[in-house]
């Protein structure tokens, strides 16, 4: 060990021996033991008896000796005891510990409360404001300790408060009366006191918590509100991302979806690149021509999540935003600042959440501040990207020569093609150098660096509490361009050195930041207000996907020209993003039996992508080019509701009633350029111009009425209505209302279950719900293009009705019925969930592609059932003082059919397909049954396109979306929890892929295609273009060791450093690929945001990453 | 109705639940009244939508009127390339390993592979001649209602003419029992199974609309005339088919616009298989390629697969009607046609001085060199020299299959003496198919009024 080294850590274990903050919480709970009764702790700390000497002391250090003189921990704000500078002086002899606070703390406003056996907390005293209005107060803890951030709940209201550090809550304003409060925290058992108000008093509730991971008790945000699970009839997702982005590899919202909860799966585009394509499916694909992704509400508001603008030319299509993949706005939600994320999944859930809801809901819960002393925390988190070559396909090269003149054909020689045409005799197979680690020729870049940093701060008093956060992420993709290549575009751009951009084509820099502050204006009026800001920086080039398919290198420098474009690799586009999501959350709790909501939010996301391939070097002028693409995007929402709830014992009653309020534009203009001006980039100097304009505005108002009847806590029944006009329904569409109910039963609260052996909880939920999916406009009134043609001799712009209207449509429409039943069995040890759900999509949007010759036009003729089973489970296999082990697991099927088309045609095409009897999204084709080596005068072992026998039936080959996925996710716990070792393994299988086997456009990955001695039949296959292979896989996805820093290291003093918690994890993330898929990677698909199923692109990218919080 | 219920110690006296819920459903009574009646929220606009509101104008009008004709342009490549592998005017050039099969059906006429049930056909015919049918009925739907009375008439006449272009070609070219679909009133309109016949007197009833409507306009009103001489000639009319040619000026042309068709039925279009100029085929074609005829320009074809230059053999060579990239059009009607049709009027009424010298004075004037008159070959071959000079004068336009079939129906000659017959190249027997069919399946599927295939034997 250096010298150096050696003092750096001298230093920091002094720094470690000066810090006196209290331990970790959360290692804390972790092992703690089962609550005490606070009540008595409380007389029993304050009837100790002291003796203590203080003169002329501050009343800080008053306060801290007057807690060695009585061998407890005081605990106190800083700020709360800064400025008070009147000494105090105080001789006592057996002086009870609560009058010698009272003394100290005379005059201050403040007052000691004792928290545990051993700690007192110095904090202000409360005092009702007003003699007509009382106050409730009091602490939570769980094990002695102070449990933060649980909800407390006045009335069963929608509007909760949460506890600050040190578990203290505070309703101020409080009418006189009999009040309900009820705590309500994950992992803990839900607490209910009734407590009587009186006009300026302040009444003290105390809780202390059982834990518990039965999840009836939590709290999730729907529609109409924060509600408890086991009020639900329908399933719902909850994720705690404040948790799991400390300890899992985790970094965007994808990668904090993925794996996590059944049914839900993230299809992905080409994985080595960062900042692709996301798209998400719930509970599968259920529509062919609409959007298929669910909706994202963040806070509240909508948030424009997937990457298309329904462009009103009568179909669904992808936003311009990037070159080759588009990227992402779900990469504008930085995970660290999420709270929450709920998944409900279908209509039997989201009916509430308006007409577009059918594929589902994904509710986002920012972060909010919480009251106490200001905390800091700080993570970091740099990351290494690499592309495992071990799934790259093995990709081949032929060479030959022209039987006539001799000519080398430097390394574009098919056998099977260029024999056919007699222009080519093969001299060697060779595999591609650049995928298979030659440094000439690597174009994946191991290690790539990437960085993630961010920082928050939080606190307040009872009144105000705000959160403020900032981030910064830089991303390097794993893609290279290849140092043979790089010369040659170095020789056409005359320059002794490629710039940054073209040499690494896929870079990443996200900056953003996250605030909220929460304030109460008066005893009746809560708002929370939040903001989200994230400019991005995207570069790309095109020859990232070039870089990967089509380059043929060749064996010399000179070969290198030989690329199939390799102004490809010069052509870089730049996107500038930004985008800024607000929510104003207002509450009014206008009696403790009626509480108003209202939500107002807007979310504003410009961007510019600016593509070039300047006209520099010999780069000629026809293939110089220059595009801007510029997106507005302004969602804006407004939410208004009323709930209103009773307890006429047995029974409860929670009516609810509101208005939605959503506007979805998104404004741009494709500029495209060619032939620029020399030396020139500027779109402004190209001698051709085109332009195209972008516009979607869709605008929809709904209301809701819900109620829900609750019986002893134990039966509750859900019904609700909706009705929602829509732009985009027509002026011939009238409204429908979109029913739902639901029933949940707590059958082990029951009298008769109650002493079953080993059930703790047991559940039974059923729902039923509707959503829609509404057409375009271009659906409705049919489309009318304008172009410009040479008729008549002369350039005239003509409009060709390209597809008819049916102002008849009707939107589609999805009824689900779910039932499920949750148990807690032995204990806490096991925990399931089942859920089976039916659904039914009627009219469905069809392209009636009418006869030969006419327009088409839209039509409601589908009719698509689906069905599905998943499963939640976790399970403690082992507990000791040491040791705690579990096992979680997830299993989800789904699988729909299409049992009608009506008048509309199938579509057994080989991207996605559909057809009657078959399931959406399907793979269809003509597969090759056997070959007749005939041509040529005889068997010549060689097969011609023309040789080989297709099947006369145009088949169903297997479904493009994985019909079963598993989830394993085995975790270990020791040394008291301070380390946890978790990892995920991911399983798909059941369904088929467009592979990139043989000589489809991802070129030559079949061998068979160059060998004259292959299998008649492997050189048959070779020849199709679109083979389906099976995409089955088994993925390990994530590794994570977590090390807590043990409290008592935290503890030490030195430097003054107050560290409260510290951990590091370290992260691996695609570890390993089991597949057979002939591809590249199974989840690498080309087009993810639509059932175009093809695949094999980039490689999803292995991380490796270590990742820091420190919370001072 | 108002009730009071007790919570907690009794001294509390709490709103009821019936005051509640009619409060929250009296307010979801409003929502419901908002959602419903605050229509204005819930207007957009979109400015890359185009409207029937938007368009309701002269230049929209006629933007239309360009659509349609726009639509004629792409028809008449495909239809005519159709048409010349089908017929004697172009033949396979190789040993065709990679011979696909609709074309190979096509050039064989082999109606087993290429029957009327195949969904993969691809529809050369029907479909693009719907097109017109489509774009013109909306077309004139619009310079009907929106035009400027100045040109509102021409553009009819321009129309309807295209429209009977479309219907002859069908009923020249398609088996009997095809329809003639359109687009009215903003949907799909399913005709009825046209015959042969019934869809010429179709197109004369439109073509006479266009004569009715056409004012001054040479150009469109000669158009019509020489359509309306050619479906009067189809349907065995031929004093009909010369009285509507008469007016019609020698040196009238009508023909596609230049930058669009060319490319179809040039050399670069037939690249994905490979045809030469039809020399003889099946024995009883016409000699295009061998008679080096300056109506039918054509060079020795590189051969694809030896890829050398055929010298030896004088039958593989490739047309130069329509050189890639060039300004060629596609000729559809003209003044030659009409006097070729007054020729064949003559011709009938047994008047063969007047046939001849209406051929050769189109021999002398119409091109340049002018061609060596010709002489009467006597009675006996009469009609096939004035079949050929047609088939010369209007090589590769669409019309060679409309004309075989005519000597067929009208002049009673066995298929067998007009359409190739024996053995293909390729080693396949010639099927028996004398006209092209459609595409049954889709038809079917979407018309009621189509319940069997046509018959292209027929």
């Amino acid at each position: 060990m250096t010298r150096r080294r050696m003092v750096c850590l001298a230093g920091v274990v002094l720094a470690v021996g000066r810090l006196t903050v209290p331990m970790a919480l959360a290692a804390q709970q972790a092992v703690a033991a089962e609550a005490e009764p606070r009540g008595r702790t409380t007389s029993e700390l304050l009837s100790r008896q002291i003796t203590v000497q203080l003169d002329r002391v501050t009343v800080r250090e008053a306060v801290v000796l007057l807690g060695k003189a009585a061998k407890i921990r005081v605990q106190y704000q800083s700020e709360t005891l800064a400025g008070i500078g009147t000494p105090v002086t105080l001789h006592a002899r057996n002086m009870t510990l609560g009058i010698a606070f009272e003394t100290v703390l005379s005059g201050t406003g403040l007052r000691a409360v004792p928290l545990a056996a051993d700690v007192v907390n110095i904090q202000p005293a409360v005092v009702a404001d007003s003699t007509e209005s009382g106050a409730i107060t009091g602490y939570v803890v769980v094990s002695r300790r102070p449990l933060r951030d649980a909800s407390v709940w006045l009335d069963d209201s929608t509007h909760a408060v949460r506890t600050d550090d040190e578990g203290q809550y505070r309703f101020i304003r409080v009418a006189p009366g009999t009040h309900h409060v009820s705590v309500r925290a994950l992992g803990f058992a839900r607490q209910v006191r009734l407590v009587q108000v009186s006009a300026g008093r302040t009444a003290t509730v105390e809780f202390a918590l059982q834990s518990s991971i039965n999840t009836l008790d939590q709290v999730v945000v729907t529609a109409t509100g924060e509600q408890r699970v086991r009020e639900l009839g329908h399933v719902v997702a909850q994720i705690n991302a404040d948790s799991l982005v400390k300890s899992a590899p985790i970094s965007s919202v994808a990668e904090l979806l993925q794996s996590r909860v059944p049914g839900l799966q993230i299809l992905t585009g080409q994985g080595g690149t960062v900042g692709g394509t996301v798209s998400l499916r719930l509970r599968g694909q259920t529509t062919v021509n609409l959007d298929a992704e669910p909706i994202v509400i963040v806070d509240g508001v909508r948030f424009k999540s997937d990457n298309r603008v329904q462009r009103d030319y009568g179909y669904v299509d992808d936003d311009k935003r990037g070159v080759g993949e588009t990227r992402s706005p779900l990469y504008d939600l930085n995970p660290n600042d999420i709270e929450t994320v709920e998944v409900v999944k279908g209509p039997s859930a989201s009916t509430l959440y308006g007409p577009d809801a059918a594929n589902g809901v994904i509710v986002i819960t920012t972060k909010r501040g919480q009251s106490g002393r200001t905390e800091f925390k700080w993570y970091a988190r740099p990351v290494t990207n690499s592309v495992p070559t071990a799934t790259v396909s093995r990709v081949y090269q032929a060479y030959g020569h022209d039987p006539t003149t001799g000519q080398l054909f430097n390394g574009n020689c098919s056998l099977i093609y260029q024999y056919e045409y007699q222009v080519c005799v093969l001299d060697s197979i060779a595999l591609v150098p650049t995928l298979i680690g030659n440094p000439e020729y690597a174009v994946f870049a191991k290690n790539r660096p990437m960085w993630q940093a961010g920082a928050s701060v939080s606190g307040g008093s009872s009144a105000i509490r705000y959160f403020l956060s900032a981030n910064y992420d830089w991303q390097v993709g794993a893609l290279q361009t290849s140092r043979r290549i790089a010369q040659y575009l170095e020789s056409i751009l005359g320059t002794p050195s490629l710039s940054g951009d073209i040499r690494q084509p896929n870079t990443m820099r996200d900056m953003g930041g996250h605030a909220s502050v929460a304030f109460d204006l008066t005893s009746k009026t809560a708002v929370t207000a939040t903001i989200g800001y994230t400019q991005t920086t995207r570069l790309s080039s095109q020859g990232d996907a070039a870089v990967f398919y089509g380059i043929n290198p060749g064996t010399d420098t000179t070969d290198a020209g030989n690329l199939f474009n390799p102004y490809t690799f010069l052509t870089v586009s730049n996107e500038q993003a930004s985008r800024i999501t607000g929510a104003l959350n207002g509450v009014y709790r206008a009696t403790s039996w009626l509480t108003g909501t209202m939500t107002v939010g807007m979310d504003l996301a410009p961007s510019v992508v600016h593509t070039v391939l300047p006209r520099v070097g010999s780069v000629p002028d026809y293939a110089s080019m220059a595009e801007d693409s510029r997106r507005s995007y302004v969602g804006r929402t407004m939410n208004v509701g009323l709930t209103a709830t009773a307890r006429p014992d047995p029974l409860s009653f929670r009516s609810s009633i509101g208005v939605q309020y959503a506007y979805d534009h998104t404004d741009g203009v494709d500029l495209n350029g060619s032939r620029l001006a020399p030396g020139s980039s500027s779109v402004q100097t190209a001698s051709q111009l085109t332009s195209q304009q972008v516009w979607s505005e869709v605008a929809s108002l709904g209301t809701y009425g819900e109620e829900v009847v609750g019986f002893r806590d134990r039966l509750f029944l859900t019904g609700s209505l909706r009705l929602d006009g829509s732009s985009s329904f027509g002026d011939a569409y009238h409204p429908t209302p979109t029913p739902k109910v639901g029933i949940s039963w707590i059958a082990s609260d029951e009298p008769f279950l109650k002493n079953i052996p080993g059930l703790r909880e047991l559940r039974f939920r059923a729902s039923y719900g509707a959503a829609s999916r509404y057409p375009t406009s271009g659906m409705k009134l049919g489309v009318q293009q304008g172009y410009l043609s040479l008729v008549d001799g002369n350039d005239e712009t003509v409009f060709d009705r390209s597809q008819l209207g049916n102002p008849a449509l009707r939107p589609e429409r999805t009824r689900e019925t779910e039932y499920g039943a949750d148990a807690t069995l032995w204990g806490s040890a096991v925990q399931v969930g089942l859920t089976w759900y039916r659904r039914r999509t009627v009219d469905q949007l069809l392209l009636i592609q009418n006869a030969l010759g006419l327009p088409p036009q839209y039509g409601n003729l589908g009719l698509v059932t689906a069905h599905g089973f998943e499963v939640t489970a976790n399970a403690n296999l082992i507990t000791t003082s040491a040791v705690r082990a579990d096992l979680g697991f997830t299993y989800a099927f789904h699988t729909d059919k299409v049992l009608s088309l009506g008048s509309a045609p199938d579509s057994r095409g080989n991207y996605g397909g559909y057809a009657v009897g078959y399931p959406l999204a399907s793979e269809f084709g003509f597969p090759i049954v056997g070959v007749a080596d005939t041509v040529g005068g005889g068997p010549d072992g060689i097969i011609f396109s023309n040789e080989f026998i297709r099947d006369s039936v145009n088949r169903f080959l297997g479904v493009t979306l994985p019909p079963r996925t598993y989830t394993f996710t085995p975790s270990i716990a020791f040394w008291g929890g301070y380390v946890r070792v978790s990892t995920t393994v991911d399983r798909e299988t059941g369904f088929v892929l467009l592979g990139s086997r043989a000589s489809g456009y991802s070129g030559n990955l079949c061998l068979a295609a160059y060998e004259r001695d292959a299998p008649v039949m492997a050189q048959a296959q070779c020849y199709m273009n679109t083979p389906t292979t099976p995409g089955d896989f088994t993925r390990w996805r994530e590794l994570t060791a977590t090390f807590t820093i043990p409290s008592r290291f935290l503890r030490l003093d030195l430097l003054h450093l107050q560290f409260s918690q510290a951990s590091f994890s370290v992260q691996g993330r695609n570890l390993r690929l089991w597949s057979q898929y002939a591809g590249s990677d199974p989840e690498s698909r080309i087009a993810p945001a639509t059932i175009d199923p093809s695949a094999g692109g980039i490689p999803q990218s292995r991380t490796w990453s270590v990742r820091f919080d420190i919370t001072p | 109705m108002m009730s009071v219920i007790t919570r907690g110690s009794g001294r509390e006296k709490r709103p009821m639940i019936t005051r509640m819920h009619i409060t929250s459903w009296a307010a979801v009574a409003v929502a419901c009244y908002l959602t419903i009646g605050c229509g204005g929220l819930l207007d957009v606009s979109n400015p890359t939508l185009i409207q029937d509101s938007d368009i309701a104008n002269t230049s929209g009008a006629n933007a239309q009127r360009l659509n349609a004709v726009n639509a004629f342009n792409s028809a008449v490549g495909p239809v005519a390339a159709g048409v010349a592998v089908f017929t004697d005017e172009r033949m396979y050039d190789a040993p065709s390993v990679a011979y696909n099969n609709p074309n190979k059906s096509l050039d064989t006429r082999d109606t087993a592979l290429y029957n009327a049930n195949n969904s993969a056909y691809n529809d050369p015919q029907l479909e693009p001649l719907t097109r017109i049918m489509s774009t013109t009925a909306i077309a004139i739907a619009g310079v009907r209602a929106n035009a400027d009375t100045s040109v509102r008439g021409d553009y009819l006449a321009q129309l309807y003419a295209l429209r009977g272009y479309a219907v002859i070609q069908m009923a020249e070219n398609l088996c009997p029992g095809f329809p003639i679909n359109e687009v009215r009133n903003g949907a799909p309109y399913y005709s009825a199974a046209f015959s042969t016949d019934s869809a010429f007197r179709f197109a004369i009833a439109a073509l006479d609309t266009a004569l009715s409507v056409g004012r001054d306009s040479s150009r469109f009103i000669n158009f019509a005339r020489v359509l309306k001489a050619r479906a009067f000639a189809d349907l065995g009319q031929y004093d009909s088919a010369r009285v509507a040619s008469t007016l019609v000026p020698t040196d009238f042309m009508y023909a596609t616009d230049v930058g669009y068709s060319p490319n179809v039925l040039s050399n670069t279009g037939f690249t994905f298989f490979p045809l030469a100029v039809g020399n003889r085929e099946g024995g009883v074609g016409l000699a295009f390629a061998s008679s080096r005829d300056p109506r039918v320009v054509s060079v020795y074809k590189m051969m694809r697969y030896h890829r050398t230059a055929d010298t030896v053999s004088d039958s593989l060579r490739d047309q130069q009607k329509y050189i890639p990239g060039g300004a060629s059009v596609v000729v559809v009607a003209s003044g030659t046609e009409a006097r070729l049709l007054e020729a064949e009027a003559a011709l009938h009424d047994n008047d063969p001085v007047t046939w001849l010298s209406t051929l050769n004075a189109l021999r002398s004037g119409a091109i340049a060199p002018a061609m060596p008159p010709l002489a009467d070959p006597g009675p006996a071959t009469r009609l096939d020299t004035r079949f050929k000079e047609r088939a010369f004068w209007m090589y590769l336009t669409g019309h060679r299959l409309g004309d075989m079939r005519r000597l067929v129906h009208r002049y009673g000659r066995a298929d067998t003496t007009v359409f190739a017959h024996g053995t293909h190249p390729l080693g396949i027997v010639y099927g028996k198919a004398t006209s092209i069919p459609f595409n049954f399946q889709n038809a079917s599927q979407y018309n009621p009024h189509i319940t069997t295939g046509c018959w292209p034997e027929s």
